[in-house]
């Protein structure tokens, strides 16, 4: 996979889109009281009552009548996380590729609005990832390194997306096809941070290109199974499918982790989108 | 194990394209799948791989097996005993194996013993060298006994040729001579000491009561024999023979009184052990009146009549004109003596034959009158 210049462009306005969507603070955000002579300005916020009114813009409220706050890059402490699921079971029908490019655009804002990144590949272990990614020159090291993220490496185990780090927030983008993936989950949820379950599928999960007499291979254990796939077992299938995945949306809304599903079809501007508005996995509560 | 028809092992190189078409037969398209308990879930419990695989392959050999048990069948096996032999036992049927000496006895003795020794798996046939070589019945196992084979009487014995019937089958001469060709000889007996009589013949003379008979004496022994020979027609005489070196032979003659004919016999005495020819017989016919028939261009020459005449009561007489149609009807109405007066006979007769002076050919002789 390529992050190509009309990638990067395209983050810039997604960039602007999360600007817009996200008015406060993340899931797991933190505000640092420190302030100091090196202070380097980030943009404004809408005022919210309890904000220091010494970062209050007046020349803004001057100019529009609207009450906005400064900020500052060293505002922001936030250790962000973004895993994606590499293993064998997402390199079907483009689901790896939508999961890096979530990644990319994850990543990319966080490293925008002054985040702390990290990032990391996974299958059945941590496969390839950096630390402490800091501002938007540090883009290109991201992007590059989800390009060289090896692909369809092994089974998908959820629980290798972290490393055991405080986070201040856990982005999780993966298929979770692991039977342990309640575990890992819980396991994942930083202390006083954040987790977000972003669940890529396909829509040919649900509508399989697959019929008569065939043998069935699991492309992460190699097992096999004959089976004579007609249209029952396909509703079967669709019916488990769908249940499996609903069983998995529950669960995350039981544990209060924010969840997503994104179809690898779904345009990454919708994605994000979808993501930052209000009611999505990455929306300011 | 051997095969009578081993050509058509080639039927076993058909099992390849069998397990090919099996195997691909049993293929299913092979479907990655991102999770499979998805697809377990859903679809029937489907039989465990590896009992799958067991009875696939169970099935396979199966098939494999009985396709290879029909191209062998077909082969036509056979248990692989040790190799069995094809004997053929060749008899000498000549006369000199009926020697008194029980040649021919011991001769099937012998062979008797031989067929009955003979392994299981192990045939035999008997051919039988007379003057023309023969098979007498089919194969026999063996084990078994002779058949029974014809008394030795033939003339003589063709045993190379009996030996060329044998083929490629192993060969048993029961014979009394040399064979120079054989796989194995057991010799009966040598041959035999023998004197022959190889010829009987006699005579007799105008309106004689007695005969002259002659009888040729052979010895194909090894030693001078000095036989004596017997006679016998009603009267019987025995005449010596005289010393017969080996290989040569004696005319031994006499004068028998046999006015009424009979059979005439000559017996070597004394016998030998091959006694088939040891004697020898002849028909003498009784005595009678020679007929004779004249044969005249011209009416008969009263000469000749009047000096045949003279012959009677032995002679009788008759006369014919020109016209011969042919000495053998004259010789059917019983002429003994064909007179040709003054005239020749068209070609040879079979009979005595007086011509007087020459004249012309006469093809056929009618008999006009016979007179006493």
């Amino acid at each position: 996979m390529k992050f190509d210049d009309a990638f990067l462009k395209s983050l810039e306005s997604l960039l602007l889109l999360a600007r817009r969507l996200q008015a406060g603070p993340l899931p797991g955000e933190r505000t640092t009281p420190r302030a100091g002579a090196s202070l380097e300005f980030r943009e404004h916020r809408s005022y919210t009552p309890g904000d220091d009114l010494r970062y209050v813009d007046w020349n803004v409220f001057a100019r529009h009548g609207q009450l906005h706050v400064k900020q500052f890059a060293a505002e922001r402490d936030l250790q962000v996380l973004v895993a994606a699921d590499v293993s064998a079971s997402m390199g079907f029908w483009g689901k790896r590729e939508q999961a890096l490019s979530v990644a990319a655009a994850l990543g990319y804002v966080a490293l925008a609005r002054g985040d702390t990144l990290s990032w990391a590949a996974f299958a059945e272990r941590r496969l390839a990832g950096a630390e402490g990614l800091r501002g938007k020159s540090r883009a290109v090291d991201l992007l590059r390194g989800l390009e060289a993220a090896p692909a369809g490496a092994g089974p998908t185990r959820v629980a290798a997306a972290g490393d055991g780090r405080a986070r201040g927030l856990v982005v999780v983008i993966s298929d979770f096809c692991d039977r342990a993936t309640r575990e890992a989950l819980r396991g994942l949820r930083p202390r006083g941070g954040g987790l977000v379950a972003i669940h890529v599928v396909a829509e040919e999960e649900i509508r399989p290109p697959v019929a008569g007499a065939v043998r069935l291979v699991d492309a992460e254990t190699g097992e096999e199974a004959d089976a004579d796939i007609d249209e029952a077992a396909l509703d079967r299938y669709r019916a488990a499918t769908q249940a499996r995945w609903d069983a998995l949306a529950a669960f995350c809304a039981r544990e209060s982790v924010p969840f997503q599903r994104v179809v690898a079809s779904t345009p990454l501007r919708e994605v994000v989108a979808a993501l930052l508005r209000p009611g999505g996995a990455l929306s300011r509560r | 194990m051997i095969f009578d028809r081993p050509h058509l092992l080639w039927l076993l190189a058909a099992l390849a394209p069998l397990a090919a078409a099996f195997l691909v037969r049993r293929r299913r398209p092979r479907v990655a799948v991102p999770d499979l308990d998805a697809w377990l879930a859903a679809l029937p419990r489907a039989p465990r791989r590896g009992w799958r695989a067991f009875r696939d392959a169970a099935s396979l050999l199966l098939n494999l097996a009985a396709a290879a048990a029909i191209a062998l069948a077909a082969a036509g096996p056979r248990s692989a005993a040790p190799p069995h032999d094809d004997w053929a036992l060749v008899f000498d049927t000549s006369a000199s194996m009926s020697a008194a000496d029980s040649r021919w006895k011991r001769a099937l003795e012998k062979a008797d013993a031989f067929a009955r020794a003979l392994p299981p798996g192990d045939r035999f046939r008997i051919l039988e060298a007379g003057a023309v070589p023969r098979a007498i019945g089919g194969w026999r196992e063996g084990g078994e006994g002779l058949p029974a084979l014809p008394f030795p009487a033939e003339p003589s014995a063709d045993l190379a040729g009996a030996l060329e019937l044998a083929g490629a089958a192993r060969t048993v001469v029961f014979t009394d001579h040399d064979v120079p060709e054989a796989s194995y000889l057991p010799r009966v007996a040598a041959p035999a000491d023998n004197l022959a009589i190889e010829d009987l013949s006699f005579s007799r003379a105008w309106a004689s009561p007695q005969i002259e008979v002659e009888a040729r004496v052979v010895n194909y022994s090894a030693a001078a024999r000095s036989p004596e020979v017997t006679f016998s027609c009603v009267a019987r005489a025995a005449v010596p023979a005289g010393l017969i070196l080996p290989g040569g032979f004696a005319r031994v003659r006499v004068t028998l009184d046999a006015p009424a004919g009979g059979i005439l016999e000559a017996r070597l005495a004394p016998g030998d052990a091959l006694s088939v020819d040891d004697a020898a017989f002849a028909v003498v016919s009784p005595l009678r009146a020679a007929r004779a028939v004249v044969l005249a261009p011209r009416a008969e020459s009263p000469f000749l009549r009047s000096a045949l005449a003279a012959l009677a009561p032995a002679l009788e007489t008759g006369s014919g004109v020109a016209d011969i149609l042919a000495e053998s009807d004259a010789l059917a109405a019983g002429a003994d003596v064909f007179f040709y007066d003054r005239c020749t006979p068209s070609r040879a007769v079979p009979a005595v034959l007086i011509a007087a002076g020459s004249g012309p050919s006469v093809e056929s002789p009618a008999v006009t009158a016979w007179a006493a």
